[in-house]
C-alpha cells in the first residue's frame, strides 16, 4: 500500500540521488558514444528503474520482519498509518482514531479532560487502563536534589507535583512506531531550532530514525531492549507525539530515591530505588549484567517504590533539565559556572549498562550530554503532569488500580490485552 | 636506666652493604638499603622483588605528550584488570604499585581527572604486577599462564625533554632502552582539532625507540618487538572507535606508515575512560565514566612480547 511518508523519505534521500547522479553520468556518456535518443533513454532509466525498484523492497521486506517481530500485522500498521494521516485531513470518522491511537501506545492523548469527555466509554476505560498500567504516579512533596562535583556536595528542597512516570524506558518497537508514523517528517513534534537538522537524524543506512537502526528498522532481537543513539530532540519529539514530556531532574530524583518526610522536616531519601546499599543483582551495570542493554522489563528486584524499573542501570535517561541545574549556588561556585556556559548539555541520569563506579550509579548523580548527542548508552522514558489527566482519581472503579500508590509489578501485555478483550 | 640488650653480631649481613645493588631499570649500581635509585627514582623495591624470580620482569613502555591520558588510562587499565575474575587478571606486587590505581580511580569517582605526573622521575608511579594470562591466550602462544610485567606512568614533559636531548632524562633513557614493549598514545582531540602535535610527537618518540640501539647481546631490537598505538579520550569520536586502524590511515596517515615501515608488531586501538566535556575555558572534566576498549591493547602486547 502506498505510505505518503515513506514516500517523501525516499525521495528526499541524498544518497539515493547521489546513486542516480552516477548512472546518469554514465549513461550520459554511453549516450554521447552512440547518439541515438532512443537507445540512450531507456538505458538511462532501466538501471535507476532496477535500483529504486530494489531499494523500496529491501525497505519493505526490512519493515515487515520488524514489524512482524513487534507481533503485528503488517496490514494493521499500514492500515494505521493510513488511517491516521486520512484522520488527519479530516476523512474519517472518529471512532478509528482513538483504536489507533490505543495501539500507538498514545493513550495519554486521550486521557486529556477535553479530549476524554468526547469518548466513548469503552475507549475511555482502555486509556485509563493502558495508564495506570504503563505509568505509575508520584505524589507530591519535597525532593532534595544532591550534586556532587569536583569532590563536593550540596542539597536543595524542591517542589515536585504529583507526576505520571513511564514504569519503563521507552523501547525500540514503541519507538518504531512513531517513525513508521513519519514522526520525522512532521516538524509540529520538534522543537524550532532544530527543524534544519532533521536530516541528520538518520541511521546507519541514511533513513530517519535512532543511529544504530538499519533500513528505518530495529534489530528484531532488540525489539523490547531501549531505544539508545536518540538525541535529546528525538525524546522530545517523541514525547510529544504521545501526549507526555520528559521528566524533569527533580521529578526523576523523587520516583527512584522515594523521599519521606521525617518528623524534624528533614527527607529520608533512598540512594537507590531498592534501597541504600548498592546490590548488582538488581541492575545492569559494569561488571553486573551483560556490559550491553537489556530488555526494559528486566531486573524485577530492583523496582522502585512506585514501581517503576530500571531507574538504576541499563541505560542513561534523558530528562528536560540543563546540566547542573541544581544547586543555585553550590560551593564550587568556579567549576559551575564553566560547566554552565556549556548550555546544550542536558542532564541524563539513573547510568548506565557501562556505568564503573556505584557512585555514578545513584538517584543523586547527575551527568549530562550533547542535545545533539545520540550515544549507545542513553535512552529515555516519558513523564505525564497529573493535572493534565482527567478525573484522575474521580474514575470509576474499574478504571483505577487497587491501589492509589501503586507498588505493584504491573501485569504482563498478554494480560493486559486479555482484559482488553 | 637503659637495659642491656645482647645481640648477635651477623657479620655476613655486611657483605651485602659492600656489593652494590643494580637498579632493575637502568642498571646503576646503587647501595643496598637505597630506597629509590639515584639515576632513574625506580623504586628499589623493584629490583628487590625482581631479583626473586627466576625471569626478570619486562616492562612496558607507555609514550605520550603531557595531558594526552597516560595516568588515566594505566590507572583504568590497573582497576580493570584487577576486578576481573575472568580473561587476562592482574595482581599488584608491592604497595607501590597499588598508588597509581587507587589515585586514578579515587579521582574519576569524584568526576576530577587526577593530576599531572610530576617531572621529577622520583615521583613518577611504577607498577610491578602478576599477569595471569586468559586460557585461550595460553594454549594459542603456549605459553606460561602468569607473567611479570612493570609499568611506569612517566611525566609528559619528561619524555618530551628526551626527545629533544637524550642526556637530561636518563630516566625515559633507560626506560625505554629496558621496556619489551611501547604503548604510545595519541590523544584524539587534538588529532580532531586539526592539530599535529599529537601525531609529530608519536612519530618522534617511535623514531627515537626505532634507532635505539641494542643495550645487550640477545635482546631483540626494538623493530621487533610489539608496539601499540592508542587513541585515547575517544569517547567523542565514533569512527576511531568503530575502526581505529583506518582511523590512523585516514587522520595519522604519516603515523601509520612510519609504525608499519618500521616496526614488524603494530596495531592500532581506541580507547575512553570516561565522557568528558570541555568548557570554553579548555577545561576537561569528566562526566562520567565509561571504560571503553581499555584492556584490549595490554592484552595484545602481552601475547606478542618475547619470553
Amino acid at each position: 500500500m502506498f505510505d505518503r511518508n515513506r514516500f517523501i523519505s525516499f525521495w528526499t534521500n541524498p544518497r539515493l540521488w547521489q546513486g542516480c547522479f552516477v548512472i546518469v553520468l554514465a549513461n550520459g556518456l554511453i549516450v554521447a558514444w552512440s547518439l541515438d535518443l532512443r537507445v540512450a533513454v531507456a538505458l538511462s532509466i532501466a538501471p535507476i528503474c532496477w535500483v529504486v525498484g530494489k531499494k523500496q523492497t529491501d525497505a519493505e521486506t526490512r519493515r515487515r520482519a520488524a514489524v512482524a517481530q513487534a507481533g503485528r500485522p503488517v496490514a494493521e500498521v499500514s492500515a494505521e498509518s493510513d488511517s491516521e494521516s486520512l484522520a488527519e485531513d479530516g476523512l474519517m470518522g472518529e471512532a478509528s482514531l482513538p483504536e489507533t491511537m490505543l495501539s500507538q501506545h498514545r493513550y495519554a492523548l486521550l486521557v486529556r479532560a477535553r479530549v476524554s469527555e468526547t469518548l466513548d466509554h469503552t475507549i475511555r476505560d482502555r486509556a485509563n487502563r493502558l495508564l495506570w498500567d504503563r505509568m505509575g504516579l508520584l505524589p507530591e512533596g519535597n525532593v532534595n536534589l544532591t550534586t556532587m562535583f569536583s569532590g563536593q556536595e550540596q542539597a536543595s528542597n524542591v517542589w515536585v507535583d504529583p507526576v505520571l512516570l513511564d514504569r519503563h524506558c521507552v523501547s525500540n518497537q514503541e519507538f518504531f512506531e512513531f517513525v513508521a508514523a513519519g514522526g520525522y517528517q512532521q516538524p509540529a513534534f520538534w522543537d524550532e531550532e532544530v527543524v534544519s537538522g532533521l536530516l541528520d537524524f538518520v541511521d546507519t543506512t541514511g533513513l530517519p530514525g535512532p543511529r544504530f537502526w538499519t533500513e528505518g528498522a530495529y534489530p528484531p532481537e532488540l525489539a523490547n531492549h531501549p531505544v539508545v543513539g536518540v538525541s535529546w530532540y528525538e525524546a522530545a519529539a517523541y514525547a510529544r507525539w504521545i501526549g507526555k514530556r520528559l521528566p524533569s531532574d527533580a521529578e526523576w530524583i523523587k520516583a527512584g530515591s522515594w523521599p519521606v518526610a521525617t518528623g524534624n522536616g528533614s527527607l529520608a531519601q533512598r540512594k537507590y530505588p531498592w534501597g541504600n546499599t548498592m546490590d548488582r543483582s538488581r541492575t545492569n551495570l559494569w561488571g553486573s549484567g551483560p556490559q550491553t542493554t537489556v530488555p526494559v522489563g528486566d531486573y524485577t528486584s530492583g523496582v522502585s517504590v512506585g514501581g517503576i524499573y530500571q531507574l538504576t542501570g541499563n541505560v542513561w535517561e534523558w530528562t528536560s533539565s540543563p546540566f547542573i541545574a541544581h544547586p543555585e549556588e553550590p560551593p564550587v561556585a568556579a567549576w559551575t559556572k564553566l560547566i554552565r556556559s556549556e548550555q546544550s548539555l542536558k542532564s541524563i541520569r539513573g547510568g548506565a549498562f557501562d556505568t564503573y563506579f556505584d557512585s555514578q550509579a545513584t538517584c543523586q548523580f547527575q551527568s549530562g550530554e550533547h542535545v545533539l548527542g545520540r550515544k549507545h548508552n542513553v535512552g529515555f522514558r516519558c513523564a505525564l503532569s497529573a493535572c493534565d489527566v482527567a478525573n484522575l482519581f474521580g474514575a470509576e472503579p474499574s478504571e483505577i488500580p487497587k491501589e492509589e500508590v501503586p507498588t505493584a509489578v504491573p501485569s504482563e501485555d498478554v494480560e493486559l490485552e486479555e482484559a482488553m478483550a | 636506666m637503659t637495659p642491656l640488650v645482647t645481640l648477635p653480631m651477623e657479620s655476613y649481613q655486611l657483605a651485602k652493604y659492600a656489593e652494590p645493588l643494580v637498579c632493575f631499570v637502568c642498571e646503576f649500581e646503587n647501595n643496598y638499603d637505597a630506597e629509590i635509585c639515584r639515576c632513574c627514582g625506580a623504586p628499589m623495591a623493584l629490583t628487590h622483588q625482581a631479583g626473586n624470580y627466576k625471569t626478570a620482569p619486562q616492562m612496558i613502555a607507555v609514550v605520550g605528550p603531557p595531558k594526552s591520558g597516560k595516568t588515566v588510562y594505566l590507572g583504568m587499565l590497573l582497576d580493570l584488570l584487577a576486578r576481573r575474575t575472568s580473561g587476562i587478571r592482574a595482581l599488584a606486587r608491592g604497595a607501590f604499585s597499588v598508588t597509581l590505581q587507587q589515585q586514578t580511580v579515587e579521582s574519576l569517582a569524584t568526576c576530577q581527572f587526577p593530576e599531572a605526573t610530576p617531572s621529577a622521575a622520583e615521583h613518577w608511579n611504577w607498577v610491578h604486577c602478576q599477569v595471569h594470562l586468559a586460557g585461550r591466550q595460553v594454549q594459542l602462544m603456549n605459553r606460561r599462564s602468569t607473567r611479570e610485567i612493570v609499568f611506569v606512568d612517566s611525566a609528559g614533559d619528561a619524555q618530551q625533554t628526551h626527545l629533544d636531548n637524550e642526556q637530561y632524562q636518563p630516566a625515559v633513557s633507560a626506560m625505554l632502552a629496558r621496556s619489551a614493549a611501547a604503548l604510545v598514545v595519541v590523544d584524539v582531540t587534538q588529532v580532531e582539532s586539526g592539530g599535529s602535535d599529537a601525531e609529530y610527537f608519536a612519530v618522534k618518540a617511535l623514531s627515537n625507540l626505532a634507532e635505539l640501539p641494542r643495550t645487550k647481546k640477545g635482546r631483540t631490537a626494538w623493530q621487533k618487538r610489539p608496539v601499540a598505538v592508542v587513541f585515547t579520550k575517544a569517547d567523542g569520536c565514533e569512527i576511531c572507535c568503530d575502526d581505529p586502524t583506518s582511523y590512523a590511515d585516514r587522520h595519522c596517515s604519516g603515523l601509520a606508515q612510519f609504525c608499519r615501515d618500521r616496526f614488524s608488531k603494530v596495531a592500532f586501538f581506541a580507547t575512553s575512560v570516561a565522557r568528558s566535556t570541555t568548557t570554553r575555558y579548555g577545561e576537561d572534566i569528566p562526566l562520567r565514566i565509561e571504560p571503553r576498549g581499555i584492556v584490549e591493547p595490554f592484552e595484545w602486547l602481552t601475547s606478542r612480547m618475547r619470553r
